[in-house]
């Protein structure tokens, strides 16, 4: 999974985007651009647009979009969810849907196979098995049904579970930490941070400067009512934590 | 034409005892003067009992690769099998094993005693142990189909395993039905004496050709005390043809009955197999998996009838329906007085893929007996979510994929009891008839 | 004979010959609670966004008692009825049903504490955006027969509907379930399901058919029904742990009785 350091030129770059779901907009002139091995973070009040973003990122269907989204400078928009994925673009969800027919090692098997990860069965098995060991899940959730009676955590660790087996260029997490204990968000922050240094762009979408503590993000986006009013450094943790997040509405 | 001239014709050809012929007449002259039923979904206006035919030993079947309908000739060239295999399929039933195993396996039975043979022979060889067996489970007038089956019956197997012998084998019907094969009116008996236990597999999971358009079998099982019967079958007869069969097992106490079907074909199936327990502690487990494709009507369920304490009945029904194709679930559930202590649980689920899919379920119970027992249902219809599918699209899973990694996951739980062969290519058909109705 | 006597504005309520109608004119919120005797019909209408709270106790001494309730509601109104049964009349019939509008909730809530033979008769008719809510507890007095229908009928896209059923049947009781949700071809986006718990003890008999007809497949139907009576293992759990016989029913009757009247508690906040 890790090859040698040599980090790669891709960038995920999102250019002036507007999303609408049906006449009403959703998201206004949104831009960023996140580099191969950087960790950006997205924050903002609940509904201020982050989830429409990643949704629109992973091309979920019932939003029309203008503007540009490129990996690599090359434009994706046109491309399904299963291209965009076995492109190398993957998202955590905030509420993983629960799929109670399918086993979660079944899954994740058919869903390395169609991302080109073909492993042989036995070897597979114990990769897994590490994987769900380092998230922080038991043996038992190997066979257990996706998502299905899992707790928001084990939701959650299990989001992080398939990011670590797909292998993907660029990850979105959206409240990857919800759910989770101190312990577990240490141990989440970890992975991130790994996962990171690997050379993966990574936008970690959260509402809880909390989370920040233990990472130090290239960039900080925050969003109010479908717009970026504010993105910087690490300075404005300090601001958000002190006002909070309508510390930037003014701005507006 | 269906009249006494042609009853006493099949009898005579198959030189039958008397008391056969009897039984035959008298269920020829109630079926004349039985009505059609009028409570199933499926519409039975387009049988013309005068029209089929009832009677031919060498069968009316497609010879040549030609004769065969392009849907079927489509199936088989996407399930990869030859077209060797594809005219006999077409045809008749071949042989899956060598005539060496087949022989040595047939040495072995022979030796513990057990009969295994057509039913036809049977009633000459073992005129009494037939005659004691034969109608008891399934009465004559059990229902106008078998009132018809009774005049008509020809072919089936007859399968006698003696006190405490247990078969670890299964006995599959193609051992003795090499180049016969007469799915029509089979009448099949299966008997285990105390303590034996045996499985038996019937059908065929890759469609079959057959212009012959009315089905009505019976399968009469006895599972005598402390014994065990497993009884598989998968059918996936051509979309010409009407599956109305009765299959019914009576069980004594502590024996086990597993009924494990899987129901691919035909246009309309009516299809109930029940349970009668009916001795202490018996248990009854009824496994299916039942497909229906475009312009089909599926019309099944389970019958479990506790007449004793301490009786088990467990009931998993999983139905997908394609195109416009309708499932339909009948469920009996009945714990008669003094069936204390009796426990029932049935699941069916129905995936509903094509966008004029139809479920209907009757599950119906009737709860006589109150002390100690319990009774639960459940059942679900609908599609796969958008969200579910969205979330496996992406992970890079095509939409097909992961339809039918949804679908296999949703009937796995029965298609893990059967039979290997048989699992592997209702698999694969379930797979080509969706990927026919999708996208 | 008037069907019995209600409390509240008059405005809004009025005999006309045996019957009751109740008309609760747009925007308006009402709060009446009626206690019917005699046998007669209810009809009540709702205007748009209205809201009627009605709380009915049967307390009958007819013979032969019948009452048929009509509920139609506009839009977005919504109609949250308690019909307590505790007559004493050898037969009693009733019937209700419901249609709904765009955007309207109707919850109905039964307590059948009846004797004698009671026989339910319960529809309602769903349609887009619109929530039907049917709670029923069937807890009569020894020796009675219960013959109860309820169907669900989703008109349009988007409708939901809850079926909850608690039962309590004791020696000598008969009860008759059948149940109906029917959800023809062309909808999208329905959420329907019903749910039975019947708690039987010795000496009763029951019967259930809960119907589930789905012809669309954009839908979320399930069901689920159980019958059954305390298993031996519990009852030897529960006297091994000093609660005698007549005690383990009573809990656990209890427990079946107040999860439903937890349920219908829960009505009241829509």
């Amino acid at each position: 999974m890790v090859d040698g350091g040599i980090m790669s030129k891709e960038k995920l770059e999102v250019k002036n985007l507007d999303v609408y779901v049906g006449k009403k907009q959703m998201l206004y002139g949104i831009s960023l651009e996140i580099g191969a091995g950087e960790i950006h973070v997205l924050m903002g009040p609940n509904g201020s647009g982050k989830s429409t973003l990643a949704n629109v990122i992973m091309g979920l269907p019932g939003y029309s979009v203008k503007g540009k989204l490129l990996l690599s400078s090359k434009d994706f928009s046109k491309m399904s969810i299963t291209e965009r994925a076995r492109a190398g673009i993957f998202l955590a969800f905030q509420n993983s849907p629960e799929i109670d027919s399918v086993k979660n090692a079944n899954f994740m098997r058919q869903a390395s196979l169609s991302c080109g990860k073909n492993v042989e069965a036995s070897q597979f098995k114990r990769e897994f098995e590490e994987v769900l060991n380092r998230v922080g899940l038991n043996a038992e959730f190997y066979d257990r049904p996706v998502n299905f009676g899992f707790s928001g955590g084990e939701k959650k660790k299990n989001e992080l579970a398939q990011l670590i087996m797909l292998n993907p260029k660029f990850a979105i997490l959206d409240e990857i930490d919800s759910g989770l204990d101190v312990d577990s968000i240490k141990r989440a922050v970890n992975i991130v941070k790994a996962l990171a240094a690997e050379g993966k762009g990574i936008l970690l979408i959260t509402h809880s400067p909390l989370l920040l503590k233990y990472l130090t993000p290239k960039r900080i986006y925050v969003m109010s009512n479908g717009r970026i009013v504010k993105q910087g450094g690490h300075e404005i943790l300090s601001k958000i934590e002190r006002e909070g997040f309508t510390a930037f509405d003014k701005r507006m | 034409m269906l009249n006494k001239d042609l009853v006493v014709e099949i009898s005579k050809s198959k030189k039958e005892p008397e008391w056969m012929l009897q039984i035959r007449l008298r269920a020829l002259e109630l079926f004349l003067k039985t009505p059609l039923p009028t409570w199933q979904i499926p519409s039975l206006k387009d049988l013309d009992f005068d029209s089929i035919s009832y009677f031919n030993p060498q069968n009316i079947r497609a010879t040549s690769w030609e004769e065969l309908p392009s849907d079927l000739k489509r199936v088989y060239k996407k399930m990869g099998l030859p077209e060797a295999e594809q005219r006999w399929l077409g045809g008749t039933i071949a042989q899956y094993q060598s005539e060496g195993i087949y022989a040595k396996l047939k040495e072995e039975w022979q030796r513990k005693g057990v009969i295994f043979c057509s039913l036809d022979d049977a009633v000459k060889k073992y005129p009494e142990l037939v005659r004691k067996h034969f109608a008891n489970v399934v009465p004559v007038d059990d229902n106008k189909f078998t009132l018809l089956h009774y005049a008509v019956w020809s072919g089936g197997s007859f399968l006698y395993v003696p006190r405490g012998v247990e078969v670890n084998f299964p006995m599959q019907t193609y051992f003795f039905m090499k180049d016969k094969r007469e799915g029509q009116f089979e009448h099949t008996i299966i008997i285990a004496e105390e303590g034996a236990s045996v499985q038996y597999i019937e059908g065929c999971s890759a469609p079959v050709y057959d212009a012959n358009s009315l089905h009505s079998a019976v399968v009469e099982v006895y599972a005598k005390d402390n014994s065990g019967v497993r009884y598989s079958t998968v059918q996936n007869w051509s979309k010409n043809v009407y599956n109305l069969n009765t299959k019914r097992a009576i069980i004594g106490k502590n024996a086990l009955m597993e009924w494990v079907g899987g129901s691919l074909g035909a246009k309309v199936s009516m299809l109930y197999p029940s349970t009668v327990l009916a001795g202490e502690g018996a248990c009854a487990s009824h496994l299916t998996i039942t497909l229906a494709s475009k312009g089909t009507v599926k019309d099944g369920g389970a019958k479990v009838i506790h007449l004793a304490p301490h009786t088990r009945s467990t009931i998993i029904s999983k139905s997908i329906c394609i195109g416009d194709g309708h499932g339909v679930y009948r469920g009996l559930v009945k714990i008669a007085k003094g069936a204390y202590d009796s426990v029932s649980n049935a699941r069916c689920d129905s995936l509903l893929i094509g966008r004029h899919a139809k479920s209907d379920t009757f599950p119906y119970s009737d709860i006589q007996e109150t002390k100690g027992t319990s009774f639960t249902h459940e059942a679900s219809a609908g599609r796969i979510s958008e969200k579910q599918l969205e979330y496996m699209m992406s992970r890079g899973i095509r939409e097909q994929d992961a339809m039918m990694l949804y679908v296999s996951g949703f009937i796995t739980p029965v298609l893990k009891e059967i039979p290997l062969e048989y699992a592997i290519e209702l698999n694969r058909f379930i797979q080509i008839e969706m990927e026919g109705s999708i996208g | 004979m008037r069907i019995g006597y209600f409390t509240g504005k008059a405005e809004y309520a009025d005999f006309i010959g045996n019957e009751l109608l109740i008309n609760i004119p747009r925007d308006k919120q009402v709060i009446l609670t009626l206690i019917t005797l005699y046998s007669g019909r209810i009809r009540i209408k709702l205007g748009a966004n209205s809201r009627l709270l009605l709380s009915a106790i049967d307390m009958s001494k007819e013979e032969n008692h019948s009452i048929d309730m009509n509920v139609d509601l506009s839009k977005d109104a919504k109609c949250i009825t308690t019909f307590n049964f505790k007559g004493e009349s050898t037969e009693t019939k009733y019937t209700f049903s419901a249609n709904t509008a765009r955007n309207s909730h109707i919850a109905l809530n039964t307590i059948m504490g009846h004797q004698g033979k009671f026989t339910g008769v319960i529809s309602t008719k769903i349609r887009s955006g619109a929530h039907s809510l049917v709670n029923c507890l069937i807890a009569p007095l020894s020796g009675s027969t219960t013959n109860l229908n309820i169907s669900a009928d989703h008109m349009e896209s988007n409708s939901s509907n809850s079926i909850e059923l608690a039962g309590y049947a004791k020696k000598g009781d008969r009860i008759d379930f059948e149940g109906k949700i029917y959800v023809p071809k062309g909808l999208k986006d329905v959420e329907t399901r019903m749910n039975g718990r019947f708690l039987s003890v010795e000496g009763a008999s029951v019967h259930t058919l809960p119907i589930l007809s789905i012809y669309s497949r954009d839908v979320r139907a399930s069901h689920g029904i159980s019958v059954a009576n305390l298993s031996i293992d519990e009852l030897n759990y529960m006297q091994s742990r000093g609660i005698p016989l007549e005690d383990a029913y009573a809990i656990a009757e209890q427990g079946l009785l107040s999860s439903m009247l937890n349920k219908m508690a829960k009505t009241f906040e829509l």
